[in-house]
């Protein structure tokens, strides 16, 4: 529950029932998977077993043969992209490598990377023809270890990949792709002027979005153009890609998105999409493909396992004089780990003179990484977030104390060089420290654990429409995948705007040709950038509406104001109109030059910081290392909550998936590089029976560039939980832990060696 | 192999369908039924998306076969409505925002029901691990055991 | 005449500079002179980076004027999930 209730408002911050809440409690909704045509056909893909190895050749023809298979393809069937002229600087976006990543060229670079696909009348027949398709694989050395894989000797993935910055015709290649760096300030100076210095390695496990619903997509294919459907976190994006990776015009391409079913990041990139569509157009037919759950594992977005070193020192009276964090991520078999994202976060809560952050971008033969919400943020702040709770610990400060005593505050500049509008991080570390929660009595075994967090949201580009309906019931079409309730927030601002009843505006997710560009629903941005659009164009339909009711009474435009869902006269001078509401200038707007309605095609920009801070409290058992969490409360400056419903769920939500994260999520892969728990019995995500309650206590300071104020919210929760629950399993068992997930052996072990 | 004949009653309806032996119900219901409102998520019985119930007994059914629901009673989220009429976990559901994406929210739904019709008052616990096999990964599960708490206080009063 | 600022990652492509004046109308010409000064960063200014003008971040904003600008600050772009 927010500490205060909006008041000013009618639909924002109120608990709406979401839009498209009965056809989901009703089976009604329509996912990836339950799309259903004609003639439709089955679309399986066969992967490469192992980690490593050489096409040698592909042998097809008895799986073409096979009666019932409609199409059969491989990386000979799309074309050959070149590889882009470098540097890509810290956007990557190479098409090259998403068109290997879907279907290998020369080398299988996984576990599961796709090798060949088919198309046939049932599933049983298409798992047959994957059998009858012979690939002659010449095994190579893998490498799965991103520190192993930076070593002189190690297995190379990519030949013509040499290190960002070096000649690319006389430089080795190299399994390091880029070294990022951010400074400010001089942290040498800095460190000389510390009392003390810590410094410390962590590591961490790579972790999957774990998303329930598998990749699904249903294509269709003619001449005149082609028809996807899936789900995705971005029809526009997805489109473009297919574009790309196919050779097509993008306007020959509609993506309808499908309800998605959870995303987390992981339904950014591509995958079987456009092998579906190249089988529909090689087979004239609709094809379905769908994710197994074992493909979903091995071939899709787990995020970075990392290696983190980090340095901080600190005056005896707390003052932090200089930080210093080096990453090794794992990029898995393509570039593009998110250590930029790391590096513009990590130290980012707090107001910080001297700073040095680097890391290394390393290919290894494991599926390319993908975002998982603040991609790359957690992995960083677990290290700093246990370093600030050691300092804290050997300084004997109280670890909020610390924690407000170098908080980021309005004018702070952090390394990336954003300097900060209103920010509610002293104000949420203070209402920590009052919370009953942070003194209640702990008892024996148990212990108490914290960490802050922080995400700067994405703004970028969105459109919306908002048509008025002759009744004044008004259709609002706007064009990112609902993945949490979205459409709730976008009607409720709209409703305000125009001021008419929530439950008479009916959001609609467009497709890729009824609407213009919209970037991903990602980066925490739809509320903030995607409201924005939706704002605006309700503002347009107003004025539209003002302009007919201007026209009507014989005004100018000027004269008239909207309030209260109703165009008024501006003054009493203006003369004695009877105020009209948007459904009695509906109702006359045929005869009065056509419909009311108005759009918006935007890039949001002017996003503010959004800071979180956890507090969880656990027990553990000595005897089997088994840590149950008793307590968890959830503190985060979320600008406005425009459905506090959902904005709860996305703190709730990350939490839980932190610690997951934290005590025993991981990818674990055998000496020959597969995976060996590719399902959810053997990676298992937190079940109703492993949390307690997640507690939430929201901090309201308004972004000052949003209409409403809106701070994205759904990165940050993710980022605090690894170092906050691992910091309470510290204090429980007197010990330190520094390597993720802090599972059940790893707990033994340590007690024992301590002599415990 | 010629396909099966099976006769089964589903959410009420007499219902016929052919099947091969190594068809599950999930596939039948989805595949040859086209009732998409039970999900898939793993195939595996690890995730709890395609629960429904046989005869009364929750069940996955990616682990049952078609051919052996012949003459017995499946239910599953598309019998849970009375018409327009939301069962009240729907409602609550709904209400208290006890769902994000919704790809778990039927397996949820229908396992929660059977849980209210052997036990009108459980505890937070038992909620807890009787729902330990649907998993959701958006919601942390918080609003989710409130709104079943709360929909089994609202029937025990009704 | 805005003074501008490199910190973070975008020294990597400065030669260890740290700032510079620069007087341009908007972003896109801001960036061409940069481009022209610094050829290594010449090829990833649009795609990889940001502006933060006075402290407010702005993205894929070439046309957003810099006239009464005090000190830009070029800031990469982020991802997210």
């Amino acid at each position: 529950m927010p500490d205060e209730v909006n008041t000013e408002f009618k639909w924002v911050g109120k608990r709406n029932p979401r839009p498209d809440g009965v056809d989901k409690v009703t089976g009604r909704a329509k996912y990836g998977a339950d799309l259903y045509l004609p003639g439709m056909l089955v679309g399986k893909t066969l992967r490469s077993p192992h980690a490593h190895a050489r096409i040698k050749s592909i042998d097809t023809s008895k799986a073409k043969a096979l009666a019932g298979v409609k199409a059969v393809v491989t990386s000979a069937d799309f074309p050959a992209i070149p590889k882009p002229p470098g540097p890509h600087g810290p956007m990557i976006s190479d098409f090259r490598d998403n068109s290997m990543n879907m279907m290998a060229r020369d080398k299988v670079l996984y576990d599961g990377h796709p090798v060949a696909a088919v198309a046939a009348t049932s599933e049983k027949i298409a798992r047959q023809a994957l059998k009858l398709i012979e690939v002659d694989y010449e095994v190579l050395p893998h490498v799965i270890d991103p520190v192993e894989a930076m070593k002189p000797d190690a297995p190379i993935l990519h030949d013509d990949q040499v290190t960002e910055g070096e000649d690319e015709k006389t430089a080795k290649p190299s399994n390091v792709y880029r070294i990022p760096r951010a400074q400010k300030g001089d942290v040498e100076k800095g460190f000389a002027e510390a009392d003390l210095v810590i410094e410390r390695e962590f590591t961490t496990k790579a972790v999957h979005q774990g998303y329930i619903e598998p990749h699904a997509c249903v294509a269709q294919a003619s001449d005149d153009g082609v028809e996807l459907f899936c789900s995705t976190q971005g029809q526009y994006v997805d489109r473009g890609s297919c574009a790309k990776l196919l050779g097509l015009d993008i306007s020959k391409i509609r993506v309808t998105s499908s309800e998605i079913g959870g995303g987390f990041g992981g339904k950014i990139p591509i995958y079987s999409e456009p092998v579906a569509i190249r089988l529909a157009q090689l087979a004239r037919r609709p094809v379905k493909m769908v994710m197994s759950r074992d493909e979903v594992f091995r071939a899709t977005g787990p995020t970075s396992g990392a290696h983190v070193r980090i340095k901080i020192g600190a005056k005896k009276d707390g003052t932090i004089t200089a930080a210093e964090g080096e990453m090794t991520y794992q990029a898995g078999a393509f570039k593009g780990a998110s250590i930029g994202a790391a590096m513009n976060c990590m130290f980012s809560p707090y107001d910080l003179e001297n700073i040095h952050v680097w890391g290394y971008d390393v290919c290894v033969n494991r599926p390319k990484v993908a975002a998982y919400r603040a991609p790359g943020v957690p992995m960083a702040a677990f290290g700093v977030e246990g370093v600030i709770n050691e300092l804290a610990d050997e300084l004997g400060i109280d670890r909020v104390d610390l924690r407000l005593i170098n908080a980021a505050k309005e004018g702070t500049q952090n390394v990336m060089g954003m300097k900060y509008g209103p920010i509610g991080f002293q104000e949420m570390l203070e209402k920590m420290k009052a919370h009953p929660h942070y003194n209640a009595p702990l008892g024996e075994n148990q212990g108490r654990g914290l960490a802050a967090g922080y995400w700067l949201h994405a703004g970028g580009m969105s459109c919306a429409s908002v048509n008025v309906s002759d009744d004044g019931t008004v259709t609002l079409i706007e064009g990112n995948p609902d993945i949490g309730g979205s459409r709730a927030s976008m009607a409720a601002m709209v409703a305000e705007e125009l001021g008419i009843d929530y439950n008479k505006v009916r959001p609609i997710i467009s497709d890729t040709s009824s609407l213009g560009f919209t970037f991903l629903t990602a980066g925490s941005r739809v509320t903030f950038a995607t409201g924005m659009a939706c704002v605006l164009a309700a503002r347009n339909a107003i004025k539209v509406a003002c302009d007919r009711a201007a026209q009507m009474w014989g005004v100018s435009e000027e004269e008239v104001v909207w309030e209260d869902g109703h165009a008024r006269p501006a003054g009493a001078n203006v003369g004695d109109h009877e105020p009209m509401s948007l459904a009695e200038i509906a109702a006359k707007a045929p005869m009065t030059g056509g419909p009311i309605a108005g759009h918006a095609e935007i890039n949001a920009t002017g996003q503010g910081p959004a800071t979180g801070a956890h507090l969880v409290d656990v027990e553990v058992d000595r005897e089997s290392g088994h840590v149950k969490v008793l307590r968890y409360t959830v503190f985060q400056d979320v600008g406005r909550a425009i459905s506090p419903d959902y904005v709860e769920g996305q703190l709730q939500g990350g939490a839980v998936q932190g610690i997951g994260w934290a005590l025993n999520e991981e990818y674990i892969y055998d000496d020959k590089g597969r995976l060996e728990n590719p399902g959810f019995l053997d990676y298992r995500v937190p079940v109703a029976s492993d949390v307690p309650m997640i507690d939430v206590c929201m901090i309201e300071v308004p972004n000052p560039n949003h209409p409403y104020g809106v701070r994205g919210v759904g990165e940050t929760p993710i980022v605090p939980p690894q170092a906050a629950v691992a910091n309470a399993v510290e204090n429980a068992v007197g010990l330190r832990f520094r390597d993720l997930p802090v599972s059940p052996p790893k707990i033994r072990k340590a007690i024992k060696d301590a002599g415990g | 192999m010629a396909k099966t004949h099976v006769t089964t009653t589903i959410n009420g309806d007499e219902t016929e369908f052919l099947c091969e032996t190594e068809q599950t119900l999930l596939d039948v219901l989805r595949d040859e039924l086209h009732m998409t409102g039970t999900k898939e998520g793993c195939g595996t019985g690890d995730c709890g998306a395609c629960s429904v119930t046989m005869d009364g007994r929750l069940i996955c059914s990616c682990l049952v076969l078609g051919v052996e629901t012949h003459g017995h009673k499946i239910e599953t989220i598309e019998g849970m409505a009375d018409g327009d009429a939301l069962h009240p976990l729907q409602r609550n559901f709904i209400d208290m925002a006890a769902l994000q994406c919704g790809i778990c929210t039927p397996g949820v739904l229908v396992a929660a029901k059977n849980l209210l019709e052997k036990n009108p008052d459980p505890s937070e616990t038992e909620v807890r691990f009787w729902l330990a096999g649907n998993l959701c990964r958006c919601t942390g599960y918080d609003k989710i055991i409130r709104a079943v708490m709360e929909t089994a206080a609202e029937m025990r009063g009704a | 005449m805005a003074r501008v600022v490199f910190m973070g990652e975008v020294r990597q492509y400065t030669g260890d500079d740290d700032a510079v004046e620069i007087d341009a109308p908007n972003v896109l010409q801001l960036f061409k002179k940069l481009g022209a000064l610094y050829p290594r960063l010449a090829p990833v200014l649009e795609t990889g980076f940001a502006v933060a003008i006075d402290g407010e971040v702005m993205e894929d904003a070439l046309l957003q004027r810099i006239d009464d600008a005090k000190e830009i600050v070029l800031v990469p772009k982020m991802e997210g999930g």
